[in-house]
């Protein structure tokens, strides 16, 4: 075949191993062919989705508020199988040991109550006020257009970020399914195109439409991935005994390969991190907006804690676990799950493997670029800059947004190729800083907007004096001295903690918010709950 | 540009003058949902400080993990029995209210 011609001569990636290269030149056809039934299935829903599209923004941004609970279940836990979820996260595990995932899944463990008893309020208030985006409720219960723009900013730090990380992952998988023919940079920069198109065609019900297809994908596919697993290492316990004998005790126990992660961080880092990167991000705020009925929450936080559960610890701990034996020394960690899958499973398997994660990339990269439009266009444009803009011309303000996002995201994703999570961890830390404001707002009435406005700020300058270094902006350890091992420790949880003491400190010496507004917000939501 | 600080030019009241049942301070049953979900990472902590710390396999399996496996199912379990009550009675209340305010 003439394209296997120009497939043959692929053993020159310095990433992917000689023989790897060769057999995936070898069966290219079978990679071409699942990537097109991937591809009609993503135009099929696409179109399904544009079809129910109204064109309306508040179809555009909320879905109309019409989700049910599964799609939107399925929709939250597919930005938990992200390109960081899948490619960064198993790579993480095999650098840093049982430890990561421990931490990142008593973070799921903690946002679930969490989830339910902000989102339910979130929820009640954005039909009450028709609220679309997290600026519009922070903005109106502190009266404060700066405000808003700390939710823009937070949006726009960690959509980028994440969109940066997807793009990332998607160039990996690119580069590996063609075993070395697209280049890495070519990959992500094509990545970037589809998820442009993408968003822009059909808005968050196609958004949440290809989201559950892919979710549940990934699911499958990690399952099987965990049989065969099993099944070549001849039984669960031997995943475990199988790792090298000089890491295996540091791998499966606290504190880890690197002696970072006591007790203590674990459980302290893992809840910021996750509420950072997940509760807090703005495409899950979105989404809380999204459906129904308020009593779906429930079974919303209970089926997506159930099945992050399943997929990390049984897909991709497992992943990493085996990844141990199989591959003690890798070049880049985050290739782990890509290579592993060609070691491992049979070939036409590990090709769906990494077009489910092809998959998870496009649908976490969908939702970051369409939440930070939203809020880009909403609490910037929309509210501050100018309040003559009819719906029409909002969509069209957001679809030049997107186009801005995507290839910012291209050009920072050329220029910084580095590790996917920790750019992930550093980009949770600005939404983190916003959930204190958001306690003030539907939970605790005491909260001034002087102490919105200083605290956030506070903690996340903080932060920055930390993490500079840690994606390269620096090349020394930023202007704190780090005394942890693992660099993106300190800046997150202690930015995080001056922010709650300076949050409640500055409410209790200053007003709060006008009578009137309380009574819309926690009068309303006393009566209601 | 039309930024606006409303909040700079509105009257703000005492903190006093915030009816008492507003307050964060969880209500019986919000209590009982506080002490459940703190009470289990506290002791999962422990577990974690004084277990998870050991490189123990048990069957086959890495002690740290079952520790995480029981959390996620004890958290689940308080979901069921804590939180999906709170949400019904809060919607039957929510309904009759509404019912109510239709006669």
């Amino acid at each position: 075949m003439a394209s296997l011609s120009w497939a043959v001569p692929l053993s020159g990636s310095p990433l992917i191993p000689p023989e790897l290269a060769d057999l995936i030149a070898s069966n290219f056809w079978i990679a071409g062919v699942i990537l097109i039934l991937y591809t009609i299935v993503f135009i099929g829903l696409s179109q399904i989705a544009r079809q129910a599209y109204t064109g309306e923004v508040t179809d555009y941004l909320v879905a109309s508020r019409s989700l049910g609970w599964f799609v939107t279940s399925i929709t939250i836990l597919a930005t938990g199988f992200s390109g960081v979820g899948m490619a960064g996260f198993p790579g993480n595990t095999y650098l840093l040991g049982s430890a990561f995932m421990v931490a990142v899944l008593i973070g799921f463990a903690a946002t679930a109550p969490t989830m339910w008893w902000l989102g339910r309020r979130i929820w009640t208030l954005g039909k009450r006020h028709n609220f679309e985006t997290p600026g519009d409720l922070l903005g109106q219960y502190y009266g404060s257009d700066l405000m808003r723009v700390y939710t823009v900013i937070a949006s726009v730090t960690f959509n980028i970020a994440y969109v940066v990380a997807q793009l990332l992952a998607g160039g990996i998988l690119i580069h590996v399914l063609t075993g070395g023919v697209i280049s890495f940079q070519l990959g992500l920069v094509i990545m970037g195109l589809i998820i442009f198109l993408h968003v822009t065609l059909t808005g968050v019900r196609g958004i949440a439409y290809l989201d559950t297809f892919n979710g549940l994908l990934v699911l499958l596919i990690l399952m099987a991935f965990l049989g065969l697993i099993v099944s070549q290492a001849g039984g669960l316990s031997n995943v475990f005994t199988a790792i090298p004998g000089e890491v295996h005790d540091q791998y499966i126990s606290l504190p880890g390969m690197v002696g970072a992660f006591t007790p203590e961080i674990v459980l302290i880092f893992g809840i910021i991190f996750t509420f950072g990167t997940w509760l807090m991000s703005p495409a899950v705020w979105i989404r809380l907006y999204s459906f129904e009925k308020r009593e779906d929450i429930v079974k919303i936080v209970s089926t997506v804690l159930v099945l992050l559960t399943i997929g990390f610890l049984g897909g991709i701990y497992m992943i990493a676990s085996w990844g141990m034996s199989q591959y003690p020394e890798i070049g880049n960690p985050d290739y782990i799950s890509s290579l592993l899958a060609f070691d491992t499973l049979p070939f036409v398997l590990a090709v769906l493997f990494l077009t489910a994660i092809l998959a998870a990339v496009i649908s976490t990269g969908d939702s970051y670029i369409h939440a930070l439009s939203a809020t880009v266009t909403r609490d910037f444009v929309r509210a501050v800059v100018t309040d003559d803009l009819d719906d029409r011309r909002e969509l069209q303000i957001n679809y030049v947004v997107i186009t801005f996002a995507t290839v910012t995201g291209i050009t920072v994703a050329l220029l910084y190729p580095g590790l996917i999570t920790p750019l992930a961890i550093f980009a949770g830390g600005f939404t983190v800083m916003l959930l204190p404001p958001l306690i003030g707002a539907v939970a605790w009435p005491r909260a001034s907007t002087e102490a919105a406005l200083i605290a956030p700020a506070a903690g996340t300058m903080l932060m920055l004096l930390y993490q500079p270094h840690v994606i390269g902006l620096v090349a020394d350890p930023g202007l704190i001295p780090n005394p942890f091992p693992v660099p993106q420790v300190p800046g997150l949880v202690t930015g995080f903690a001056l922010n709650v003491v300076l949050f409640v400190f500055v409410s209790f010496v200053t007003k709060p918010v006008s009578i009137d507004r309380i009574e819309e917000f926690h009068g309303y939501l006393h009566r209601e709950l | 540009m039309h930024w606006d600080e409303k909040w700079r030019h509105e009257e703000r009241p005492d903190p006093e003058d915030i009816p008492d049942e507003y307050s964060i301070r969880p209500t019986k049953n919000g209590r009982i949902i506080v002490t459940y979900f703190v009470s289990l990472f506290g002791v999962f902590y422990l577990l974690f400080r004084f277990f998870g710390t050991e490189p123990i396999l048990l069957g086959g399996i890495p002690l740290l993990i079952l520790l995480n496996i029981g959390l996620v199912a004890l958290t689940l379990l308080g979901v069921y029995l804590l939180l999906w009550p709170q949400e019904t009675k809060a919607m039957e209340t929510a309904e009759g209210s509404a019912t109510g305010a239709g006669d």
